[in-house]
């Protein structure tokens, strides 16, 4: 399991277990709080090749009827990478989800993320800039879901650095509070 | 100094409650029964709390330069707001979501001695001696997003947005600044710097959640727009923060 492309595949797996797992279950959307924890896979354009790693989110969910949904969400990130350094990341952002009616749910999502490029306990980059993303997720009766999401956003540089380009992708299980 | 920026402050609010005070006389039409969080932010406000933010001076030049931070500390929140003008809704299921603006006024305080030097990190910098401090008090028209209630009836939002004002903002101390040589290597020189209060772009970013009468914030404040010495001076802060709010 070292292999990143085989955690991920086993991430994979483990999602669509739990879905398969609650397929029956009917979600009723509403207003509430969401904690989310996850892994992710990311890949860079040229500073740091893959990374993997672990982050928390919380959303607030805000519906606009019973198709749409509107949730603002923070996500804090720590990942390894094939380099000499570690990622801290930061995310902001805003996703809309249309909900099936059922349990299943499609999004995207708009974000503003600030990375952190770590060696040791030294600083050594701090990275910022927007992003854009897709996610689809189930959430049943209980509250429970799992979610899936990619991203992809530019890293920029106050130091004069060129930009870069990352990719990602995320798999979330969390509770919502309605 | 700071009971000289605390009557600026008290000076500086009376004309936005006054301005905040004409918003409330002409009853705004757009805020519709179904927005109960326009109804509590039609009036003015005053948070109080603590952040812990982290604070970075900068003055550039071609070819030198100086950076000094404070490696993040906790500091005093303080941030006034006027009625809010709301420019367009739409609505959800509880309450609606609204563009909206209004005016945001803070004061700040920069107390920055660790030097980020060509050697060190990017922004975790080192006790080499320098310090500059300063104080900044801004007005900004605030131009922002927010949804809200998450319970129906209930005193609570999220919003995002973005200012663009001026700040008086005055500091002093006496940094370190590089300048790379043509043999490779790079001279550090002191240089004491005074800059009585003047005004500066003021430009802020703010991801708030607010529940009852809790705000939790994500902020960021940008200073610029100013040379002091042929630089080019800027300070920027970025923060997390809880704070209290007062309405009236």
């Amino acid at each position: 399991m070292g292999n990143p492309a085989m955690r991920f595949f086993a991430l994979l797996c483990l999602g669509a277990t739990l879905c398969a797992w609650g397929a029956q279950a009917q979600a009723a959307p509403d207003n509430g709080f969401g904690l989310y924890a996850g892994a992710l896979s990311s890949r860079d354009s040229a500073l740091y090749g893959n990374s993997n790693g672990g982050f928390v989110q919380v959303d607030v969910q805000f519906m606009v009827d019973q198709s749409w949904s509107l949730n603002p969400y923070l996500l804090l990130g720590t990942e390894s990478t094939n380099r000499t350094f570690d990622i801290e990341t930061g995310e902001g952002g805003l996703q809309a989800r249309y909900w099936t009616g059922g349990p299943w749910y499609f999004g995207g999502q708009f974000l503003f993320h600030d990375s952190l490029l770590k060696q040791g306990s030294t600083v050594g980059s701090s990275l910022y800039g927007p992003g854009i993303g897709l996610g689809a997720g189930w959430e049943s009766d209980s509250h429970w879901s799992v979610s899936l999401a990619t991203n992809v956003y530019r890293m920029w540089s106050a130091y004069g650095q060129p930009a870069t380009t990352r990719s990602e992708v995320l798999l979330l299980v969390g509770y919502h509070w309605y | 100094m700071k009971r000289y920026a605390c009557a600026i402050l008290l000076l500086c609010l009376l004309p936005l409650t006054a301005w905040a005070d004409d918003s409330q006389a002409a009853p705004d039409s757009s805020a519709s029964s179904n927005d109960p969080v326009a109804e509590f932010l039609k009036g003015q406000s005053i948070q109080l709390g603590l952040s812990y933010e982290q604070g970075t001076f900068k003055l550039n030049k071609p070819g030198s330069s100086a950076q000094l931070t404070d490696n993040g500390r906790t500091a005093l929140l303080i941030n006034y707001t006027t009625g809010e003008h709301i420019l367009g809704t739409m609505p959800m299921k509880y309450g609606d979501a609204a563009l909206a603006w209004s005016v945001v006024g803070s004061f700040g305080q920069q107390d920055t001695h660790d030097q980020i030097n060509p050697y060190s990190s990017a922004i975790i910098g080192q006790d080499k001696g320098s310090r500059v401090t300063g104080d900044f008090l801004s007005a900004a028209p605030f131009l922002y997003m927010r949804l809200g209630p998450v319970y129906p009836g209930s005193d609570s939002f999220w919003l995002f947005g973005y200012g663009l004002g001026v700040a008086m903002y005055h500091f002093g101390g006496n940094p370190f600044v590089y300048t790379p040589q043509a043999d490779g290597s790079i001279l550090q020189t002191s240089m004491p710097i005074t800059q009585h209060a003047v005004p500066f772009l003021y430009q802020t970013w703010r991801w708030q959640f607010h529940y009852g009468n809790w705000d939790v914030l994500f902020t960021g404040k940008s200073l610029s727009g100013h040379r002091i010495n042929g630089y080019n001076a800027s300070y920027e802060d970025y923060g997390l923060g809880l704070a209290y709010t007062l309405r009236f």
